[in-house]
Parts: C-alpha cells; sequence; structure tokens
C-alpha cells in the first residue's frame, strides 16, 4: 500500500494540483473579504471532471493556502484577507508601519508552514486511532455525535443562538428533499425528477457562499469608483532569518497545539484558534507590553495556530464524516460527489486514498512555504485587482460552475435560488453555517435516528442510557448554552 | 435603527412560523405519501423526520417571534429615555443595486440555458459592470478575457459540453 500511496502523490498531476490549489487559495486569502470557504467553493466545480485524489490537493492546497493568504493583506494594509488572520493584523500592520514588513510576512509564512506542518502530522497519528476506536461507535451515538456537531455550530454563532437553531433545521429539512433513504418515497419533490437525488449540496454552496458575496459586494460597489482600493505595495527586503524566527519556538510549538485541539472541535475553526494563541502568547511573554505595537510574536502566535487547523479539521471529517466548519463541508460535498464516504469504513475500505490525503498535506504545507517564499511579492499585488471586476468574474465561474455538476441547468437555477436565500438570510443577520451544515448532515442524521429507533422498538430513551451517546448530547448541551450564559454574564455585568 | 431591526426580526419570525404552519399542515401531507405496509405497523414513516423538523422550527420561530418583541419593548423603553436621532438612511440606488444584480444573474442564468454560454456571457457580465457603475473600457475586456480562460478550462480541459 505504501508504494500505491507514494506512486499517488508523487504523480505528476497531483503535484501540480497542490501547487494550483495553494496558489489560488493564497491569491484569494489575499482578496479582502473572500474568505477560506470562498476559496474553496471556488474551485469545487474544477474538480468534477478530475479524479477524486486530484480534486481533493486542489481543495486543500486552497484551503491552506487561503488560510495563510489573509495574512499578507493583514500585515500589509491592515485589512485581514481572512477573519482568522485578524489576530494578524494586530502586530503585522504595526510592523509594517515599522518598516519590517517583509520579516513579517517571512514570520507569518514560516509560522503558517510549520504550523501546518505539525497539524498534518496530528492528522496522520490521530485518525486513524479515532478511527479504530470508533468502530463500536453505533446509530445512536452516530446521532448523538451529529447533535453535537450541529450544537458546536450553532454555539459558534454566539448570542445568535435561537437564530442558528432555525437555520441548522432548515438545512436538516432541506436535506429531506428527495428519494426517502430508508421506504424509498419520494419526498417533497413537486413532481420535478431533477430533485430525485435531492438537493446537490454542492450548487447550494456555490450559491450561499459565492452568488451571495456577489450580491452583498455590488451594493458595497456601486459608487464606488472602479480602481482598485489598494495603493502600491511598498516592499522591502526580509532582514529576519529563518532561524531567527526558530528561536521562537515556544510561541509557534504551543500555538500550533492550540491550534490542533481547537480545530479538532466541530465548529471551531482559525478564528478562534488565532485569537486565543495570541492572547496566551502575550499572557506568557516576558515583554507583553510590546504586543500590538509591532512583535513578531505577535504574528507567529496566530498564524501558526490557524493554519494548524487545516488539517485537525479533518481528524472528524475524515473519521465520522462529520463536518466541523463550512470549509470542511464544502470538502464533505465534494467527496460526495465523487462517491466517497466518509466515515469509520474509509479506514478499512479506503485505506491507500486515506493515507494518500494525509501524507498529501505535508507535501502541500511543504509547497506553501515554497511558494510563499518565491511569490509573496505577487501575491500581494493580487489585492490591487479592481473590485469592481469581481462580481462579473465570480458570476461567470458559478453559472458554468453549476452547470458542470451533472451537465443540467436546473442546478444552475438551485444555485441562484440559493445566492438570494444567503442574501436574505444574511440581511436578518442569520448564520449561514448551521444551515450548511445541517444540510450535509441531515441524511446521515436522518438515517441513524430510524435506525436507533428499530433498535430500541421506537424508544428515544435509547439516546439517553447509552454512556457515549449521554456524553456527546452533554458536550452538545454545553456548547449550546455556553454562549447564552456568557451574553448573560455581560449582561449582568452591564447593569452593575 | 435598534428598534427597526428588531421589528424587522418580528416580521422575518412570524413570516417563518407562517410558512412552518402551511409547511407542516399542507406541504409535507401533498408531497410525502405514505406506504401502507410501512405505515401500519412502524411509528416512523417518510413523514415523520420532516414533521418533527416542521414542529421545531414552528417552536423556535415562535420563541423567535417572543424574544424579539422582548427586544422592542425593551428598546422602546431606552428610546423614550434618550432624545432621538435621525437615523442616516442609505441611497435608494445603492439599496437597489443588489436586487439588479440578482436580476442580471438570473438572466444570465435564463439565456444559459437557452442561448448557450458564449452569447449569454457576451450579454450579460458587460450590463453587470454597468450597473455598478463602471466606466472604464479595458475592464469589460477583461471579464471577456476571463471568460475566455472559463471557457477553455471547462470545455478543453474538463471536457464539460457548455451549452
Amino acid at each position: 500500500m505504501s508504494l500505491e500511496v507514494l506512486q499517488t502523490i508523487f504523480s505528476v498531476r497531483n503535484l501540480l494540483m497542490m501547487n494550483v490549489g495553494v496558489a489560488a487559495g493564497v491569491t484569494i486569502g489575499a482578496l479582502p473579504g473572500l474568505n477560506v470557504v470562498f476559496a474553496i467553493a471556488i474551485l469545487l466545480p474544477l474538480t468534477f471532471g478530475m479524479e477524486s485524489i486530484a480534486g481533493m490537493y486542489l481543495m486543500l492546497g486552497a484551503y491552506c493556502g487561503a488560510v495563510y493568504g489573509g495574512s499578507i493583506t493583514a500585515i500589509l494594509i491592515n485589512t485581514p484577507g481572512t477573519p482568522a488572520a485578524c489576530a494578524t493584523a494586530l502586530d503585522g500592520y504595526p510592523l509594517n508601519r515599522k518598516g519590517r514588513a517583509a520579516d513579517a510576512l517571512k514570520a507569518a509564512l514560516v509560522a503558517s508552514g510549520a504550523g501546518g506542518l505539525l497539524s498534518a502530522a496530528s492528522l496522520l497519528f490521530f485518525a486513524p486511532v479515532i478511527a479504530k476506536a470508533s468502530l463500536n461507535i453505533q446509530a445512536p451515538e452516530y446521532f448523538s455525535l451529529c447533535i453535537f456537531g450541529l450544537c458546536t455550530v450553532i454555539g459558534i454563532a454566539g448570542d445568535k443562538v435561537i437564530k442558528g437553531i432555525i437555520m441548522a433545521l432548515l438545512g436538516l429539512t432541506c436535506s429531506t428533499i428527495g428519494i426517502d433513504p430508508v421506504e424509498g418515497t419520494q419526498r417533497l419533490m413537486f413532481g420535478n425528477l431533477n430533485l430525485m437525488a435531492g438537493l446537490k449540496p454542492v450548487s447550494i454552496l456555490l450559491g450561499v457562499f459565492a452568488l451571495c458575496e456577489i450580491l452583498f459586494k455590488s451594493g458595497e460597489l456601486y459608487g464606488a469608483g472602479p480602481g482598485s482600493t489598494v495603493g502600491a505595495i511598498k516592499y522591502q527586503k526580509a532582514t529576519i532569518k529563518v532561524l531567527d524566527i526558530l528561536k521562537h519556538w515556544k510561541e509557534w510549538l504551543f500555538s500550533s497545539i492550540y491550534g490542533i485541539v481547537i480545530g479538532t472541535v466541530p465548529g471551531t475553526g482559525g478564528v478562534i484558534a488565532a485569537m486565543f494563541s495570541y492572547n496566551d502568547a502575550k499572557r506568557r511573554s516576558k515583554h507583553p507590553e510590546e504586543f500590538g505595537q509591532g512583535c513578531i510574536e505577535g504574528v507567529i502566535a496566530p498564524e501558526a495556530a490557524n493554519n494548524a487547523t487545516t488539517a485537525a479539521t479533518l481528524i472528524p471529517l475524515l473519521t465520522f464524516g462529520i463536518p466541523g466548519d463550512a470549509s470542511v463541508a464544502v470538502l464533505l460535498g465534494a467527496l460526495t460527489m465523487q462517491g466517497i464516504t466518509p466515515g469509520l469504513s474509509l479506514f478499512s475500505s479506503e485505506g491507500a486514498w486515506v493515507y494518500s490525503i494525509m501524507l498529501g498535506l505535508f507535501l502541500i504545507n511543504v509547497f506553501m512555504l515554497l511558494q510563499g517564499a518565491a511569490f509573496t511579492r505577487i501575491f500581494a499585488n493580487f489585492s490591487r485587482i479592481p473590485p469592481v471586476l469581481l462580481p462579473p468574474c465570480i458570476m461567470i465561474l458559478c453559472v458554468v460552475g453549476a452547470y458542470s455538476i451533472s451537465n443540467v441547468s436546473f442546478d444552475v437555477f438551485i444555485m441562484i435560488g440559493a445566492g438570494l436565500f444567503g442574501f436574505i438570510m444574511k440581511k436578518f443577520e442569520m448564520p449561514i453555517q448551521p444551515f450548511i451544515v445541517g444540510l450535509v448532515l441531515g441524511e446521515l442524521m436522518e438515517t441513524n435516528l430510524r435506525r436507533s429507533l428499530v433498535m430500541s422498538a421506537g424508544s428515544p430513551a435509547i439516546f439517553f442510557t447509552r454512556p457515549v451517546s449521554v456524553f456527546f448530547l452533554a458536550l452538545g448541551l454545553l456548547a449550546l448554552a455556553a454562549p447564552l450564559l456568557r451574553a448573560a454574564k455581560e449582561r449582568n455585568k452591564a447593569a452593575g | 435603527m435598534e428598534l427597526k431591526k428588531a421589528r424587522r426580526e418580528f416580521c422575518f419570525m412570524a413570516v417563518l412560523l407562517v410558512l412552518s404552519i402551511l409547511f407542516y399542515t399542507v406541504v409535507i401531507p401533498a408531497q410525502i405519501p405514505l406506504r401502507s405496509t410501512w405505515g401500519a405497523d412502524i411509528a416512523f414513516t417518510s413523514r415523520t423526520y420532516p414533521s418533527l423538523l416542521a414542529i421545531a422550527l414552528m417552536g423556535m420561530s415562535a420563541i423567535g417571534m417572543a424574544d424579539a418583541v422582548r427586544k422592542i419593548f425593551v428598546l422602546k423603553r431606552r428610546a423614550a429615555e434618550q432624545p432621538r436621532k435621525e437615523s442616516a438612511k442609505e441611497p435608494l440606488a445603492k439599496a437597489l443595486v443588489p436586487y439588479a444584480v440578482f436580476g442580471l444573474i438570473l438572466l444570465y442564468g435564463v439565456l444559459f440555458a437557452k442561448i448557450g454560454y458564449i452569447w449569454s456571457t457576451l450579454l450579460v457580465p458587460p450590463a453587470l459592470l454597468a450597473v455598478m457603475g463602471c466606466r472604464k473600457w479595458t475592464y469589460y475586456l477583461y471579464v471577456y478575457g476571463f471568460a475566455a480562460v472559463v471557457y477553455v478550462l471547462f470545455r478543453f480541459v474538463l471536457q464539460v459540453v457548455l451549452p
């Protein structure tokens, strides 16, 4: 198997896909306003004609690249390309103001690469162990795990818990469209045979992330003028050596570990990991007063943490088939399109495939380091693309991409409808992530709910009498209650 | 502004409540047939899961409505204590742009299916740029260039037969 894995990874096409993915990801990540999910979603249609491994490399490259790419504009123009780079801007931009932009970029690159590599190692080590342990998990535990995944994504929406639950319920409802997975009856199809296989998550993802972005951006761009909002980027040569950056190994190591642990928990992600690591690095520092004034550790800590989440988020996806956040939900959508079902059996039935993906992540991070070292100046200039050019280009790519899912125009209209839905929901400040996770988890949840009820002769008590199931449900409840308790505490504090 | 937002939230939740009631009472019975052999001896049918979701949606939108009412009361009380401030209104043209853009995207989808990729791309993307107030002619060429790259990529590299 090992030879097969190595042959797969080192094939010219796969190496090319990794590099194209990283370059596209860094470029999109460096464009302010376009986030990691967008980077993966927009590349998704390109993977339909590819082998599943090549497609996954393309998207994983984009995933890792976009997380790093966000730091470029955070450092150069104080505008984080992605939300995960917000913490990087706190010290990255002051370093730029001191004339050390290239040093900050180099530190961000090395920290991102190192964080990503450690994260890939954790995936390689932990995923098979978790998969082995999870073989004992049955339908009730699986259902509770899905509930936990949904609750954490809802909990991340902060004090909008009610809205989060509503969006998750809407996502679950949409997942019921099509043929019933147990009885085989038609559900909510309104006589349209195109809906037989249900709503394709891919067209919905393109709509709610990419098309919805156009609708929002168009209002902002109107009357703003056609030119770029960013002036020519001044760039000096880096004076800091890699060894100088590696001297801060404690910040890198601790932040990477935080990133891995946080990334493994469904519903968290790079933003939380970066902020947590930044605060922790400040707390542990001998000179905390330098944080915020342009301190290299303030760049290393959040960058190592946010890139360390990338491979870690794949642990629940590959072992349980549970997407931790929207980015991984897009990856799950791509896998489903390729006929690959992540979960417990994947490690036994598609061992070579899984190991190719896990080992490929090491190479992706190495390519990210190499591309970053060679082309950061070019990537930085992508942030000067006039924003007005993006909506028509994204529209073309979305429509062609949605059509190429199964060569029917019906998917294009589903995508357009999803775009409008996403736009309206965003207007009403409804969080989109729970909707997406609900949509992709829906069938898994229903199937396991029905299996569990068959096992218990219809009694829902089965979910509360099995320890692992109770554990997951309790964790889910905690994830839901935490933001509410925090909000209540803040209200009490404000009231004095 | 906050008060307006809370009122909008109330309306949104009310609409959602009505829609979920309609979904439960009209759509599910009409669109999910029951198999007699299944429905007779097993409590969990094809309708059960969507019905449970609809009931949960009704409950959550009712809670959302109650929360919005609470917010309206709190904000009204606060507004009575503070002097009224005039909020800046968004220009109408700017507010309408996303809807015009949506109309163009829909038109692009229809034309894409009816007259094909090349002709629809020649017509709609420039209209989109114009709606957003772009007056630089070189940008129109950039968009056509991008469209050509997409065509080559999908048609010849990925072998997708575009209409």
